[in-house]
């Protein structure tokens, strides 16, 4: 049982960070096409959660956006993709507290 | 090396970080309102359900095992990392990294190695991945690999220095609680070598006890000869001394029966010299208060004896008087005397020469004879005239002689009356103090002689308690004389008893 707790407590630990960053009131996502190579597709029903469409990718595997975390991921693991956290609007990790607001 | 000897300590340092985590969820709340942040309260939310947890396990269980350990670890260096969040972007967010190396000191508390490093492993990991996929969660303004290795190092060298400090304390107190141990090893087998010992006292005090028995046994056994003996020999000497007591006794209680009778007289005797003594006493009340009137009248009479005295006195200086007042009567006397004396002479001479002219007229006659003898008539006249002339100064000589005499007598009478009448007045002055003082005396002898009769009125009052006295030991003798003749009778009655207890005690 108290190990049972232990892992608990460590889930909630490792969970913290997704938890705020799912939170946050805006952000950068990635998603990747895990059904192909059609990302623009999921333009729309981001769009339609009020967020906005940064970078699709040319190969067409990934779409970048910046909106409500949360929202965006729920978005498109319904739409068959994978939400990734980005720092910046291209991925890189220079990306600033004043590019994300 | 156990580690049961850190369970308490871990206990009281888990509390303590509980205690330090919902500190932290209230701090975080206030920081939030402070800096205005949206995402405050998911990061109070996440603060308050990283806190939940431990508090059921430090308040539930007694122990807290490895997992909990360095899951309470790995929670407790997650609030930095809230902190670090919630003021991202702020001037101060690179100060909170401080709290990271705070937080990792105060996990000492736990005393798991374990825990240091797998929380030292959590600040690591978050700083590196958190400089890659959310920078400005860790570094205001972002940060680069050179900042996250140079924490990343300092975090390495706390947490060496820390799992040392761990090392030692554990061993410190694992060691103490070895020696504790070892103390109360030795303690039970001191108890246990005690309990022998008492076991083997109590047997020993078994044996001590019956040989006690048996030594009390025989002792009795001596001691009851011993005592029959005695029995015997204090039946001898009580029948002697209780025989001689009972003879005594009655020996006694014919002496108190003489006594009484030589008291009964007494006490007539006594009563009889109370009644006289009464009697005295009031006659001699009588005759005090008799000696008190008396002194009144004795006061009395010298007061007059007093007066009278006074009177003699101005009696005496007036006759004083009187008599001082003769004296020149007397001297005038004296004086006119000797002026009769002086005129006496002159009748002398008179009378001398009328006989020498009578002589002469006889001798004139003779010569003219017949013729003469008228004037012998005439001469022999005057010569019988002139002896009686001088018979008669003769006498008035006498006479004067006599009442010069008579006046010197009378003055040197007078003086001695004078003189008398002064040693008169001189004693009646001493006769008036000497009253003043028999007045005084005789004022202090009735004072006296009414004190005297306040005592005899007193010394009545002592007549009357000696009569309540007499009654008493009269009462007091009557008593006696009926505890002597209880007395004897017990005397007779203890001579029986102590006879049959003699006679029990012997044939016991």
């Amino acid at each position: 049982m108290l190990k049972v707790g232990a892992f608990v407590q460590l889930a909630c630990v490792a969970a913290a960070p997704l938890v705020l960053w799912l939170s946050a009131p805006t952000a950068y996502i990635r998603g990747v096409d895990l059904e192909g190579r059609d990302a623009i597709r999921f333009a729309a029903p981001l769009a339609s959660r009020g967020a906005q469409i940064v970078q699709i990718s040319p190969d067409g595997e990934t779409v970048v956006a910046r909106g409500r975390p949360g929202v965006m991921a729920f978005t498109l693991l319904r739409a068959g993709a994978l939400p990734l956290p980005l720092a910046g609007p291209g991925g890189a990790c220079a990306s600033s507290a004043g590019a994300q607001t | 090396m156990s580690d049961a000897a850190l369970v308490p300590i871990r206990r009281a340092g888990a509390r303590l970080l509980v205690g330090a985590f919902a500190a932290n969820c209230v701090v975080l709340g206030a920081v939030g309102l402070t800096a205005g942040k949206s995402g405050a309260f998911p990061v109070v939310a996440i603060a308050v359900a990283l806190t939940l947890i431990p508090t059921v396990w430090v308040f539930r269980s007694e122990t807290v095992d490895a997992a909990q350990r360095i899951a309470l670890a790995l929670t407790a260096v997650c609030f930095p990392g809230l902190f670090l969040y919630l003021m991202s972007g702020h001037l101060w967010q690179m100060d909170m990294h401080m709290y990271f190396f705070a937080m990792l000191a105060g996990l000492t508390v736990l005393c798991d190695r374990r825990a240091l490093i797998a929380a030292a492993g959590l600040i690591a990991v978050h700083h590196l991945a958190f400089s890659i996929l959310a920078p400005d969660w860790v570094f205001a303004g972002g940060g680069d690999i050179p900042r996250v290795m140079l924490h990343a190092v300092i975090v390495v060298l706390q947490t060496g220095m820390l799992l040392w400090v761990v090392g030692q304390l554990s061993a410190l107190i694992t060691g103490k609680a070895e020696e504790v141990q070892r103390s109360l090893a030795l303690q039970v087998e001191a108890d246990v070598a005690r309990g022998e010992a008492e076991a083997s006292l109590k047997a020993l005090k078994i044996a001590q006890a019956e040989a006690e028995r048996h030594r009390a046994a025989e002792e009795s056994m001596r001691r009851a000869a011993e005592a029959a003996d005695r029995r015997r020999l204090v039946a001898d000497a009580l029948e002697a001394r209780l025989g001689a007591i009972v003879s005594d006794l009655n020996s006694m209680g014919v002496q108190l029966a003489s006594s009484k009778e030589e008291l009964v007289r007494l006490l007539s005797g006594a009563a009889l010299r109370s009644e006289q003594l009464r009697k005295s006493h009031r006659r001699a009340e009588q005759e005090v208060r008799a000696v008190a009137a008396d002194t009144g009248a004795l006061v009395s009479s010298i007061h007059a004896v007093g007066t009278n005295s006074g009177e003699v006195r101005d009696t005496a200086r007036a006759a004083a008087s009187a008599t001082r007042q003769l004296e020149p009567e007397i001297n005038s006397l004296g004086g006119t005397v000797d002026a009769a004396s002086q005129i006496l002479g002159i009748i002398s001479q008179v009378a001398a020469q009328s006989h020498m002219l009578s002589f002469n007229a006889a001798i004139e006659a003779a010569r003219q004879s017949g013729d003469g003898s008228g004037f012998l008539v005439v001469a022999s006249e005057m010569k019988l005239l002139s002896s009686q002339t001088a018979e008669a100064t003769r006498q008035i000589e006498r006479h004067l002689t006599d009442i010069r005499a008579a006046t010197a007598s009378v003055s040197s009478a007078i003086s001695d009356a004078t003189g008398k009448v002064l040693s008169i007045d001189v004693s009646t002055a001493g006769i008036v103090e000497a009253v003043s003082d028999q007045i005084r005396a005789t004022t202090e002898i009735a004072a006296a002689a009414d004190e005297m009769a306040a005592q005899i009125d007193a010394a009545s009052g002592d007549v009357e308690a000696l009569d309540r006295v007499l009654s008493e030991v009269a009462n007091a003798m009557q008593q006696a004389d009926q505890i002597a003749t209880s007395v004897s009778a017990r005397s007779v009655e203890l001579d029986q008893t102590v006879r049959s207890v003699l006679a029990e005690l012997r044939a016991a």
